[in-house]
């Protein structure tokens, strides 16, 4: 018995000292994608593609396929268009849809590359505008997708949803002419949130024809004018002709109150700025406010708050009592002269009254010695 | 657009193309969007007539960033690496040298870093450097094998054969001269060096450069006319890729994931069965390891808004709203059934280090044909963290199944899309 203990002990042991190492192991694998030609001084241009075509216009770049795992992958790639998934964010249309935009203009030099282990593999491709008037100026957007064979469902008897996943890279085709950057603030509501917190929710417009680079900041104001600084919560696009819903978690206001959500949208309104260049020039911010609320104090303000409220009415009642009895005092009580041989104690018995009442009203010090002739306040009816 | 920049150069059009598919088909290690930076380096450290160096980080690093302490000393010194960190590199033959790293615990603060082993007269050079964007688990890729050293104005660093495309080498000298080793060939940059002059001269450099090309490497420095020792290492970068993953509990790849709905039985009543997308054993994982923290991860049927559950020839729908999905109508198939994914209940967590500041779970949305094909997981901003993953599980599944539906085992195909935004 014994024996076996240890054993267990020991392989106890050798199981949490193995865990933590097993917990702390970072997967740094994945298959993804980027642009093989970032374009210098602007950093956008690192993670999706962006370029300005008229129409009939070629541009030719690469897409660098990385495979951080450490087995080969067969990976497939797709141009498709977008669309605006649920909440106004981006994302690509399936590669089994119609291609009517972006996905169509896009030439693969390849459709399948097989990348080796930890490296990457670069595939030339163009974009070709249709020289065709009825192409619409402005923004119009689509996806360079890659799915590698391993991240494919495959067909199988399981019931349910069967997932694949697939990574994608934004491709951004600006046709030149009237650029309309248009940005409006449709509505700002508050919600509970997790934990300690509101959850901020604004629905943004972009009505222009090109997507706009949004920073928001947001934060909770006082009615009665504290309010704690605007939190920046960083830049989100938002796609032209389409609204999306921003939603932002905020800390709950210790102390609690009426309040209203304050939330500033800064985008960059000058027509010759380019997606991923400077957006600090010409920058124009709009601002909106939500409807007033109540926000509960945090549980710790809360009793805080009751206490300094107990003590505030109890004062209150205090006063009004200490009123009340400086007003009988004043009706009912008269001057009466200390007679010889008299204490405060034999006073106070002979009016039915307690000492302490006498000296309080009569403001008399400690040793609360009376002398024949002193004049004090004392009840009428007992005299 | 390149071509046409080019082509009003006065280079003509077929040259400019020409030029721009050379460009893409060589690899331009200068050009990559490397992850690996530097995030502090201490000026370097001398010690004259001392058993060891020391040397601190102005600020505590960050946990998981790369350390590398390069020691050298003059005389033939078995150098004893800093606490905790593990050799790349270290030759006890005059002069001697060493490389060192540590993936840093966070828990390092300011504290003295100190290489030691030497006699009471020995000359000590010591840099330290933080690095991010290299990869914590085993981070050392090769080291020169062949010793480098020898007596001249350049001073070689000898070659390290990286088997890692993405690398970031780091390469020391320490010679006996007073000249500072600063100006490194190779595309190397100089990222300090210190003398010690008076009675035994002393040059300490050190110089770092990312490739993205498995090769074997090598840089030279000048150095006065003196012996001199060179080391190069190269540590793995991560490289910058936003993949979607489904992952079980030890962060292993799924083979074929899928969400199971609960069971129902044949009903003449509109129904809904429920299910859990991201479970402990299957999670969804974004990992972001570029420079961009913003990325949208939504879900969509793999075969578009005409998909339909299916159970080879009964069939119900996914997105048709008409009855809140219970009756057929709102598109154009014959089918009703409305999906609705609830992603705002899910849990988000974040890996070590790394908060879901400014990452944000996708609001309830049920699919509707036309107007909501895709429904938004989880995104973030710009001002979200990158260089981290997040894994998400317990998103709600609620699948309205129209009344009198066959038996059947149904399923539908959906994809994950993370796209970069």
């Amino acid at each position: 018995m014994r024996i076996i203990n240890r054993i267990l002990s020991t392989a106890l042991v050798v199981v949490l000292l193995a865990v933590p190492e097993f917990a702390s192991a970072i997967n740094y694998g994945g298959i993804g994608g980027r642009p093989a030609n970032p374009v210098p001084g602007n950093p956008r241009t690192e993670s999706i593609f962006i370029y300005t075509l008229k129409p009939g216009q070629q541009a030719t770049d690469g897409v660098r396929i990385q495979n951080n795992t450490t087995k080969e992958q067969t990976v497939t790639l797709d141009a498709v268009d977008s669309e605006i998934a649920s909440g106004g964010n981006f994302t690509c249309k399936q590669a089994v849809e119609q291609k009517h935009d972006v996905g169509s203009w896009i030439q693969l030099e390849s459709s399948s590359v097989t990348v080796p282990a930890n490296s990457s593999q670069v595939v030339p491709f163009t974009v070709t505008v249709p020289n065709n008037a009825n192409i619409s100026v402005g923004e119009h957007d689509g996806c360079v997708t890659l799915q590698a064979a391993s991240q494919t469902a495959t067909p199988s008897d399981k019931s349910g949803i069967v997932l694949s996943f697939r990574s994608a890279i934004r491709v951004v085709v600006t046709i030149p002419g009237k650029i309309v950057k248009k940005l409006s603030i449709h509505s700002v509501t508050v919600t509970s949130g997790r934990g300690s917190t509101y959850q901020i929710n604004s629905k943004i417009a972009n009505d222009g024809n090109v997507s706009l680079d949004t920073t928001v900041s947001v934060g909770l104001q006082s009615v009665l004018g504290s309010s704690a600084p605007l939190t920046k919560k960083g830049t989100s696009p938002i796609l032209p002709r389409n609204t999306t819903a921003l939603n932002y978690a905020v800390k709950r206001p210790f102390w609690g109150g009426l309040y209203r959500a304050h939330v500033v949208a800064t985008y960059n309104s000058n027509p010759t700025t380019g997606l991923g260049q400077d957006q600090t020039k010409d920058s124009r911010s709009i601002v909106k406010d939500s409807a007033i609320f109540f926000a509960v104090p945090e549980p710790p303000a809360l009793v805080i708050e009751l206490l300094a409220l107990a003590i505030v009415i109890g004062g209150v009642y205090w006063l009004i009592a200490r009123r009340r009895q400086s007003r009988h005092i004043k009706r009912h009580w008269t001057s009466y002269t200390v007679k010889k041989g008299e204490t405060l104690q034999s006073v106070a018995e002979r009016h039915n009254v307690s000492w302490r009442k006498i000296a309080q009203v009569n403001k008399l010090k400690p040793p609360y010695q009376l002398r024949k002739g002193d004049t004090l306040k004392l009840p009428a009816s007992k005299e | 657009m390149l071509v046409h920049r080019l082509a009003r150069l006065g280079v003509t059009s077929s040259l400019a193309l020409l030029l721009l598919v050379s460009a893409l088909l060589l690899e331009n290690p200068g050009r990559a969007s490397a992850t690996a930076r530097i995030v502090q380096k201490p000026a370097m450290a001398t010690a004259s007539g001392a058993t060891s160096v020391s040397l601190s980080f102005a600020a505590g690093p960050s946990a998981g960033n790369l350390l590398i302490a390069v020691c050298g000393a003059n005389g033939i010194v078995t150098i004893t690496a800093p606490s905790g960190f593990s050799t790349a590199k270290n030759e006890a033959v005059t002069p001697s040298q060493g490389i060192f790293y540590k993936v840093a615990t966070g828990s390092e603060g300011t504290a003295a870093l100190s290489c030691g082993g030497g006699a009471s007269t020995t000359r000590w050079g010591m840099q330290l450097y933080e690095y991010s964007g290299l990869v914590a688990a085993s981070p050392l890729d090769a080291a020169n094998t062949l010793t480098s050293t020898g007596t001249g104005t350049t001073a070689n660093s000898g070659s390290v054969t990286t088997t890692n495309a993405n690398d970031l080498l780091i390469a020391g000298v320490t010679s006996a001269t007073n000249t500072a080793p600063v100006t490194w060939t190779s595309s190397f940059t100089s990222e300090g060096s210190a003398t010690i002059a008076g009675g035994t001269k002393m040059g300490y450099g050190g110089a770092d450069r990312v490739v993205t090309v498995t090769s074997a490497y090598s840089t030279t420095v000048t150095v006065g006319n003196a012996s001199w020792r060179g080391q190069i290492a190269a540590f793995k970068e991560i490289s910058p890729v936003l993949s979607a993953d489904i992952v079980d509990g030890s962060g292993n790849t799924v083979a074929s994931p899928s969400a199971s709905m609960s069971t129902a039985s044949r009903s003449f009543q509109c129904q809904t069965v429920t299910g859990t997308l991201g479970t402990g054993t299957q999670k969804m994982r974004v990992s972001n390891y570029t420079t961009n923290p913003a990325w949208t991860l939504s879900i969509a049927a793999t075969s578009g808004a005409t998909a339909d559950w299916s159970a080879g020839t009964p069939k119900y729908d996914f997105n048709d709203s008409s009855g809140s999905g219970c009756s057929d109508g709102a598109d154009a198939d014959s089918l009703a059934g409305q999906l609705t994914i609830d992603p705002s209940v899910a849990s988000l967590s974040p890996s070590a280090g790394c908060s879901n500041t400014n990452v944000s779970l996708g609001a309830s949305s049920a699919f509707n044909q036309g107007v909501t094909d895709s429904i938004t997981i989880a995104s973030s901003t710009s001002s979200a963290g990158y260089n981290c993953y997040w894994d998400i599980t317990g998103t709600s599944l609620s699948q309205t199944i129209p009344a009198a539906q066959a038996n059947g085992s149904y399923s539908i195909n959906m994809t994950l899309t993370i796209a970069a935004n």
